[in-house]
């Protein structure tokens, strides 16, 4: 474990060196198992799943962006326990979870640790020019609960495919971005018979609700993705 | 009194470190059948039924999922997050599917009581009629889930 950082009140970064092997080969949306050993009152080690957010050529690490589930094995252990130069152990890469490769504009849908996958693509896809249109939008309650605010939006100044929409759903008064639930966002924003092909990672209920949203707009299953927080 | 062995396996589902952290438990070390039957006696004395209790946490947990973590109002001044979580857990009676992990936390804005519930607490009631042992986490206290369904009737 090279290195933890709090990126939210319940949400850690986690940058893990690889060992053995040294390197690691994935498609940016893919996931690893992250084992957490037998600790406490909890017997047995458990692995649990969590979407890789660093870029596949940064092939000598492994970075996660990991929330606090209240009263959960894994994630007490990373909070709690786990500390910098800790050996840790992971499986993987696996899941299905990818850009397509046609060239049709994107718009991403995500909400909390959601970010990871895509923190992965925005970064592979500025390193490789694949300067596919995009609009990532990205939902919070509280500002509070938003992180790499500043890095997004460096990007979206610097890289014209790319947009950046974080949105809060509280009533945060210091915030002049978007507001409101973010399926309310993508349907204010999106336009009806949008020719565009979305991806969303998040809750089972985001991401229904996005589903649905993107439906109105025209928007068929062959062209929408997702990884439910499963 | 002598646990069957059915309930020997569910509690030992539900210790500590089996399926989630904290297990079902809390500090409670009485048997499941003795906890099934206070707390449905319980749910009488407070006026209620396991049925009625299902069907107001389960419309709660709609509204309040369908926030995705943003506070809401429903009604009799109580309010509703659900705090979203990646991951699904089992029933420890097993043989029921999984259940979203992620939880509710109904509070009453005058009193600031609360109570803590996730799709599971309500599959737990309506199957089994059980609210977990005193201590845990998503205790559902009757006495106090009385209180607070009532003033949800204030709407």
């Amino acid at each position: 474990m090279e290195c933890i950082r709090d990126l939210t009140g319940d949400i850690k970064e986690l940058r893990i060196a690889l060992l053995d092997p040294q390197t690691i080969e994935f498609v940016p949306g893919q996931y690893i198992q992250l084992e957490a050993p037998a600790y406490g009152d909890n017997p047995e080690p458990v692995f649990r799943a969590y979407s890789v957010s660093s870029p596949p050529d940064d092939n000598g690490h492994v970075e996660l962006i990991i929330r606090l589930v209240p009263g959960g094995i894994c994630t007490t252990w990373v909070f709690e326990h786990l500390k910098e130069g800790d050996e840790v152990r992971l499986t993987g890469p696996y899941g299905q979870f990818r850009l397509s490769e046609t060239q049709r504009e994107m718009v991403w849908i995500a909400g909390g640790s959601g970010m990871a996958p895509f923190w992965s693509i925005v970064r592979h896809m500025k390193r490789h020019n694949i300067a596919r249109k995009t609009t990532y939008f990205f939902g919070s309650v509280r500002k509070a609960d938003l992180f790499f605010l500043d890095e997004l939006s460096a990007l979206a100044k610097e890289l014209p495919w790319f947009e950046f929409v974080p949105a809060l759903s509280g009533n945060d008064g210091d915030w002049s971005g978007e507001r409101g639930l973010i399926t309310d966002v993508v349907a204010r924003r999106v336009s009806d018979s949008a020719d565009v092909e979305a991806y969303l990672c998040g809750s089972p209920g985001m991401i229904d609700a996005a589903i649905k949203v993107l439906h109105d707009k025209g928007v068929g299953d062959d062209r929408i993705f997702y990884d439910k927080f499963a | 009194m002598k646990l069957s062995p059915q309930d020997r396996r569910i509690m030992e589902r539900m210790a500590p470190g089996v399926l989630c952290r904290d297990g079902f438990l809390g500090g409670d070390d009485r048997p499941l059948g003795e906890i099934l039957d206070a707390d449905r006696a319980a749910v009488e004395a407070a006026g209620l039924t396991h049925e009625e209790i299902v069907r107001r946490l389960g419309e709660i947990l709609r509204l309040a999922m369908a926030r995705y973590g943003a506070p809401v109002e429903v009604g009799g001044g109580l309010t509703a997050v659900y705090v979203e979580a990646m991951g699904r857990i089992p029933c420890p009676w097993g043989g029921h599917g999984v259940f979203a992990k992620g939880e509710v936390r109904l509070a009453d804005r005058l009193t600031g009581r609360q109570i803590v519930f996730t799709p599971l607490s309500v599959h737990l009631v309506d199957e089994h009629g059980f609210y977990q042992g005193k201590g845990s986490r998503y205790r559902l206290e009757p006495r106090l889930l009385a209180e607070l369904l009532r003033r949800n009737d204030k709407k």
